[in-house]
């Protein structure tokens, strides 16, 4: 019983450590650097570059690395800064040919940001089907939420946890008409009335395809978007823009991204290279010329440019100075041969997923090493025999200093030394 | 005699004092170690815009430190001696034993009031290191009533585990929790700023709670 | 022996006082929960099309009801055609925006540019939590407004700490306090206000009342501190300031002085036009200042009644409207609760924001109550020991604290400690 109560405890110290030291390790030792934007200029058909160090200063410069002043910079990225150079009276009547009309700027220019935590997430499988055409310019939370539950679509009002049978059967014969297989496997909405608009759900049924849910005057539309896609679909970041260029961004499963095209959901492939939607973030800036995608992560930066017709413009990529620096990443090895995640980058669930270290096999060696040698050191010194509970040794080659400190919390087997050799 | 009480609450009294402060410095070692990262990153004034405009409490896992702290001190100073009647052994000394009580409550009272000042203290101290002093100031005020709280919960889980009859233990229970629950209401920075004085007031008053319990405790037949 | 006895019978009365004050903060709560019909404020517009005040709120059970200050009822569309200039976004939408109203040609531009709302509520009052400001540059050229790098508190007078080297900014403490007293300014500063965020418009900097009761306008131009007397006088001594930044640069923003009245503080040379708003108490009653391209709506009150004021663009009353409103609970059962309750501790401060600890009595209709108590606390003492007789402070606690007395008697927490009582209802001695 002692020797299992022993190695429970092992076990838990073991389980806060690699959970915890880690954490506190990077905490310390990863570095900091500025932040960096990149935008590209249609004005001066370059990207420009604005950094913000640590003391609060911005500089700004062309991508040759010539110095700007905040003015020059704020008067090459006109869609960006409308307002100013409107202020200024120096807005340009035309851009590459384009004529700029300031009023209307705001339906053309979007910005859509996606960040790997938005992937998956703890959610309520309710859904909040707002009046898409009420008439009204502000939208409103509806009363009640639909629940697409075993074979049918349930609506249950709030107030009083009722089932309304009546909506709830319009609403399942229309997902039926439109092919819909129950039960559905996710759904994604932006689930705010602070929208100009209201674009409903997409949902994702039994099979794998793509519908797409609107509530108009207390009707449902139901229209099947996408069949048959073959990497499958992960995630879909709806945005409701004045603009309706697009519904808005379709992650699938081999990291591709695609834009969802209005009014056909026709996809248009992102011109993205190394792009890991697991853990790297996306942003994605529409003006009146070009699209604009700005990839962040892996300690690099990079941006791709495109005109309206999705053919690329300009790309440009920056090796960002590194958080974690090699020294550092030799002493993780050294200390830690694994780490337990208590939460991973693309989703908001907690877990406790168990990652091995697999860089610097010598310094992970050397770390196990040090270890042993610490334990030995450690039993001589207290005057113990060096077999006595012959799996410690086995639990400090395999979690190295985790292990060192977990045998060195929970102490030695109490009672004789015969009475553990037989627990053994 | 009266050193004699004092040494023998402070023996079992020391490891809740070890504990308690042991948790409350790592937590503030974590807190001031987040902020220390924060403001290497970058200009300090949008961090300092940022806690008056948004009224982010960076200190907020301290909220329930004094109840913590009270309902320890409680449980280690009075669960050892209640199962098997061992203080009614010390209520029948030839010592006039509500002072003997009396005695008792301080020592628990003291650790509740010193380990809860030492955080206080450790936090404004971090504070002022960061942030200018109106900062520092609303910290305090904030905290303060936090920590309060530590007092009644103390007093009340005193009397209800010296009480006998359970209906009672379970009415202190109550009143202990809606009066910490009262200095915990989440009124944002210095929301009690004006009445401070009084809730302190009140929170020392509680003390006395437990010498009723005792007497009980002493006649006590369930 | 004093001592000894002194101990019990503070430990006692503790006990009982704390059970007390947590079922007075308790009880009442939960019958407020119980028995409030939740009927929020009416929002009230007023309509220039048909020269009336429009009343949207909702029935207790939640259903939402549009009329006019006649009573007569519409439907939600109705209700926003007739107050166009609010509802605009929606009115424009449906192409039914009328091309004059009162004779005044009707624009998109011109409606959005003259719609300003602005609130006051009470907890406005009190100072900010954490009083720390920064001073913003008034006069960029950019319009995104960003944070300098100090932020400034007062202390007699204002003292700037530095974001960078986290020490206090001397040159700028000193740079500050010269144009301050160069203006006129009379130390200490008595009160400060201004908005401190970055999430708006443009910046009007701060204005702080000086030792004399004089309001200066401080703002930061081009870098340097600039300070201006407004000539304020003979308003009587300012309570409290928003400034409300808007777009339209009507006014800097509103004043109210501790005789109770309301101002605005216009842009033009710091003129001050008082509004005659008839019994309005800042202390109690919260307002919504609404302006449009025709004219200014004031709507203000409290839980009882509630007033609105439409004034023309030269701030003189048009038109105005008084209504009682429906009370949180029904009449029977506030007069049940004043019954039962004789007194209720109240945590929270009841206008302002934070915490508070204060009685408030109900009125003559708790004797009542207590009496009921009595009556009831005797029957029981009859039945369960044979006798009326009870002791002084049994008397005691039921008259001074009704129910909460009553509770505390019959589970026993007060003491009593008779060497021959028999078992009570709970099995207690």
């Amino acid at each position: 019983m002692t020797f299992f109560s022993r190695y429970a405890a092992v076990f838990f110290a073991l389980v806060v450590l690699a959970t915890f030291l880690p954490r506190f390790f990077w905490q310390a030792a990863e570095g900091q650097r500025n932040r960096l934007a990149i935008f590209y200029s249609s004005v001066s058909e370059g990207f420009l570059i604005h950094e913000l160090d640590a003391y609060g200063q911005n500089f700004y410069r062309t991508e040759e690395g010539r110095e700007l002043d905040q003015k020059d910079f704020v008067s090459l990225l006109p869609f960006r800064y409308a307002r100013d150079l409107v202020r200024w009276g120096e807005m340009p009547e035309t851009i590459q040919g384009v004529a700029v009309e300031p009023e209307k700027l705001p339906l053309s220019v979007q910005n859509v940001f996606f960040r790997p935590r938005s992937l998956d997430g703890p959610e309520i499988p309710l859904c909040f089907v707002m009046e898409a055409a009420s008439g009204f310019v502000d939208l409103e939370m509806p009363g009640e939420v639909m629940r697409i539950s075993g074979r049918q679509a349930e609506f249950i009002r709030t107030s009083d946890n009722r089932v309304l049978k009546e909506k709830s059967l319009l609403f399942t014969a229309a997902f039926e008409r439109a092919g819909f297989h129950f039960p559905a496997q996710k759904a994604w909405a932006r689930t705010s009335t602070r929208k100009p608009f209201d674009w409903g759900w997409f949902i994702l049924d039994a099979e794998g395809s793509l519908f797409h849910l609107i509530q108009a005057k207390g009707q449902p539309q139901v229209r099947p978007v996408l069949k048959d896609f073959a990497p499958g679909i992960r995630y879909v970041q709806v945005e409701e823009h004045p603009g309706r260029h697009a519904y808005g961004l379709l992650v699938d499963w081999k990291g591709g991204v695609h834009r969802m095209n209005y009014p056909d959901y026709s996809l248009t492939p992102l011109p993205l290279k190394e792009f890991n939607p697991s853990e790297m973030r996306l942003t994605w800036r529409r003006d009146p010329l070009v699209h604009h995608y700005t990839v962040e992560g892996g300690d690099a930066l990079s941006v791709t440019v495109t005109d309206h017709r999705d053919a690329v413009i300009r790309e440009i990529r920056m090796d960002l100075p590194p958080l974690r620096s090699e020294s550092a990443r030799k002493a993780e090895a050294f200390f830690f041969p694994f780490r337990i995640m208590q939460g991973v980058p693309d989703s908001g669930y907690l877990t406790l997923r168990l990652s091995w270290n697999h860089d610097f096999l010598l310094a992970r060696a050397l770390g196990i090493l040090a270890a042993l040698g610490s334990f030995v050191l450690w039993r001589h010194w207290q005057g113990r025999s060096l077999k006595e509970s012959p799996a410690d040794w086995l639990v400090l080659g395999v979690c190295g200093f985790f292990g060192l400190f977990a045998l060195l919390w929970a102490g030695h087997v109490p009672g004789q030394k015969p009475v553990e050799r037989r627990a053994v | 005699m009266i050193r004699a009480f004092i040494f023998k609450e402070w023996l079992k009294l020391r490891w809740a004092f070890l504990g308690l402060s042991l948790l409350g410095f790592s937590f503030l070692l974590f807190t001031g170690h987040g902020l220390y990262r924060e403001f290497a990153a970058g200009p300090a004034v949008p961090i300092w815009q940022n806690l008056v405009e948004r009224q982010v409490m960076f200190f907020s896992g301290l909220k329930y430190f004094g109840v913590l702290a009270g309902l320890v001190t409680a449980l280690v100073q009075w669960l050892p001696d209640t199962p098997n009647r061992g203080l009614r052994l010390q209520l029948h000394l030839p010592f006039p034993q509500m002072q003997g009580v009396g005695i008792l409550v301080l020592c628990g009272a003291l650790t509740v009031i010193v380990v809860c000042g030492l955080m206080i203290a450790a936090l404004l101290l971090i504070t002022q290191y960061f942030f200018p002093w109106p900062v520092v100031r609303s910290v305090g005020l904030t905290v303060f009533p936090w920590m309060l709280a530590g007092l009644p919960v103390y007093a009340m889980a005193g009397a209800a585990l010296l009480d006998i009859s359970l209906l009672r233990r379970v009415i202190y229970g109550i009143i202990g929790w809606q009066m910490a629950s009262l200095y915990l209401a989440g009124c944002g920075y210095a929301g009690f700023e004006g009445v401070l004085g009084l809730y302190g007031l009140m929170a020392l008053l509680m003390l006395f709670a437990p010498f009723i319990s005792a007497e009980r405790f002493k006649r006590g037949t369930l | 022996m004093i001592i000894e006895s002194f101990f019990k019978k503070i430990s006692g009365w503790v006990l009982c006082l704390s059970a007390v004050l947590v079922m007075a903060v308790v009880l009442p709560r939960m019958f407020d929960l119980a028995f409030r019909q939740g009927a929020p404020t009416p929002f009230i517009l007023y309509s220039p099309v048909k020269d009336l005040f429009f009343l949207s709120g909702s029935t207790p059970d939640g259903q939402r009801v549009y009329r006019d200050e006649t009573g007569r009822q519409y439907d939600r569309m109705e209700f926003m055609m007739a107050t166009p200039l609010f509802w605009y976004r929606n009115v424009f939408a449906w192409n039914s925006m009328p091309e004059t109203i009162q004779g005044v040609l009707i624009t998109r531009e011109a409606v959005e540019e003259g719609y300003q709302v602005f609130r006051y509520r009470p907890q406005d009052l009190k100072e900010p939590p954490v009083p720390l400001w920064p001073l913003l540059e008034s006069a960029s050229e950019f319009s995104d407004l960003r944070l300098p790098e100090t932020m400034f508190w007062k202390d007699g007078g204002l003292v700037f700490e530095n974001g960078l080297t986290r020490k206090k900014d001397l040159e700028m403490t000193e740079k500050v306090n010269n144009a301050l007293s160069e203006a006129g300014f009379s130390f200490p500063v008595k009160a400060l206000w201004g908005n401190s965020t970055t999430r708006k418009p443009h910046d009007d900097g701060y204005f702080i009342r000086d030792a004399e009761g004089s309001l200066f306008h401080l703002r930061q131009v081009r870098g340097e501190p600039v300070c201006m007397d407004t000539g304020i006088r003979g308003i009587g001594e300012i309570r409290h300031l928003a400034v409300t930044e808007d777009r339209r640069r009507e006014f800097y923003g509103y004043l109210v002085t501790d005789d109770g009245r309301f101002h605005l503080l216009m842009q033009e040379n710091y003129r001050v036009e008082s509004l005659d708003l008839k019994d309005f108490d800042p202390e109690t009653m919260g307002l919504i200042f609404m302006a449009d391209l025709l004219g200014r709506t004031v709507v203000y009150g409290d839980e009882e009644k509630i007033y609105a004021l439409r004034l023309g663009l030269d701030y003189h009353p048009v038109h105005s409207y008084e209504e009682e409103r429906i009370q949180g609970l029904s009449s029977g059962a506030s007069r049940v609760r004043s019954m039962l309750f004789p007194f209720v501790v109240q945590t929270r401060a009841e206008y302002g924001r934070g915490a508070d600890l204060r009685l408030d009595f109900s009125d003559h209709t708790s004797f009542a109550g207590i009496l009921f108590f009595l009556v009831l606390f005797m029957v029981i003492r009859k039945w369960w020991k044979g006798t009326f007789f009870f002791r002084l402070h049994e008397a005691a606690l039921l008259f001074l604290f009704g129910i909460y007395g009553f509770f505390v008697l019959l589970v026993q927490i007060y003491p009593c400690f008779e060497k021959k009582g028999q078992k009570s209802l709970f099995g207690l001695r």
